[in-house]
């Protein structure tokens, strides 16, 4: 598969640079003064008990137990979009570029405390992947011996970015490629860009 | 009562919620099919609105500032507030998953950059605040500039009341796992907390 793997474009590109430090600090800001926690282990062993029933439940048939958890994850993003321009209120993404960036430094900071990294943009600019050093879900997880190389144990995930973007009009393909659970040295989302659908744009904004 | 009644209006046009808080038994009142008609008319006529500009603003558009100054402690209670008498206390008072003593505390962007933002006549107000997602949320005030000395100042206030009010629905209506998208909203909770929002505005 060919494809450019230039470094993250963020740090690279200087006159980026005060618009994504303003991002960063209103992520950090949001998460620390505005949002109420919750201990980070139940969250996570919450989400196992889910993955382990579906896993249970399909007898195994991990294509079916992605394709289920991208479900409940896309579900949980249509609804998840509104609580995050609710307490952020950031305007309109002119760039897949500066989504890129607020889906990074705010959105996985205000409901996960994460950062995860922006790297490896194509050519064309419209896809990029989202590297986390461990998978983010999967503190306390070991894949079963069949399900390593099937399972994305955190495809929630890209469910909930498809579902979000979706409702601020821009139709994306999101998928793992790779997991530190099957092995690989990160885990990453690719997010790529199909359309932005311009017809569904809310009268009103310009 | 500065506020009269709340309307949301879902991004296709139908009414998703409506509450009067004019607890005043009139003849005028309008009934539930009459509020339906409202708001599919204030969506058509929101849209409408964003397609005529006037004609020197499309040959030079002039820079504006859509920034909406963040006014304190809008329809929720001032926590250095001697005057505490008359509300609930302050500690009882929570707003879901966000913390701190009000919902947010900046400046903030309008979405809302060519529709209709407000609506004076002679006996009330109409705010409008639009959502990135197209959700709108409508507030009728009792008089003119109900909410500040001016209209401007007012629309400032009602943006600040209004983007709560979507705060507040983004807690209790989206995480409701009983509701659907774009149907109408029948959820106590929230519910309580857009009353507690009107009551605490002055």
């Amino acid at each position: 598969m060919p494809q450019s793997r230039s470094s993250s474009l963020s740090s690279s590109n200087p006159a980026n640079a005060p618009q994504v430090r303003h991002l960063k600090a209103l992520g950090d800001d949001t998460w620390k003064n505005k949002v109420e926690k919750v201990n980070a282990e139940f969250f996570h062993l919450t989400y196992g008990t889910i993955v382990a029933q579906l896993c249970e439940e399909y007898a195994g048939d991990y294509a079916r137990v992605n394709g289920e958890l991208f479900q409940i994850g896309y579900n949980l993003g249509v609804r998840l979009i509104e609580d995050f321009l609710a307490r952020t209120a950031l305007p309109r993404c002119d760039t897949f570029l500066k989504t890129s960036e607020v889906v990074s430094k705010c959105a996985f900071k205000i409901f996960l405390n994460l950062t995860p990294e922006v790297a490896h943009w194509n050519a064309a600019r419209d896809s990029f992947d989202l590297v986390f050093g461990e998978n983010p879900l999967a503190e306390h997880v070991e894949l079963p011996p069949g399900a390593s190389g099937q399972l994305w144990f955190s495809n929630v995930l890209c469910g909930v970015l498809r579902g979000a973007l979706e409702m601020v009009q821009l139709d994306c393909d999101v998928e793992f490629v790779s997991d530190t659970l099957r092995g690989d040295m990160s885990t990453d989302i690719r997010v790529k860009l199909n359309k932005v659908l311009r017809d569904e744009i809310p009268a009103g904004e310009d | 009562m500065s506020i009269e009644a709340i309307l949301i209006v879902n991004k296709s046009g139908g009414l998703i919620y409506h509450r009067d808080f004019n607890n005043k038994t009139s003849a005028t009142h309008l009934n539930g099919n009459d509020y339906l008609i409202l708001a599919s008319t204030v969506h058509s006529v929101f849209a409408i609105a964003s397609q005529v500009t006037p004609k020197a603003l499309k040959l030079s558009p002039p820079k504006i500032d859509f920034t909406i100054p963040y006014h304190p402690y809008v329809g929720v209670p001032n926590p250095n507030s001697s005057n505490t008498s008359n509300r609930r206390t302050v500690s009882s008072q929570k707003l879901g998953s966000f913390k701190g003593p009000d919902f947010f505390n900046g400046p903030f962007t309008s979405w809302n950059k060519s529709g209709i933002r407000q609506l004076i006549t002679d006996h009330f107000t109409m705010y409008i605040y639009q959502s990135l997602t197209g959700l709108k949320f409508v507030a009728l005030g009792s008089s003119v500039a109900v909410l500040g000395k001016n209209a401007a100042v007012s629309n400032e206030v009602a943006d600040n009341f209004l983007r709560k009010v979507y705060c507040v629905y983004s807690e209790y209506v989206m995480k409701d796992p009983f509701y659907s998208l774009e149907m109408p909203i029948k959820s106590k909770t929230f519910d309580q907390s857009v009353k507690s929002l009107v009551d605490n505005l002055l």
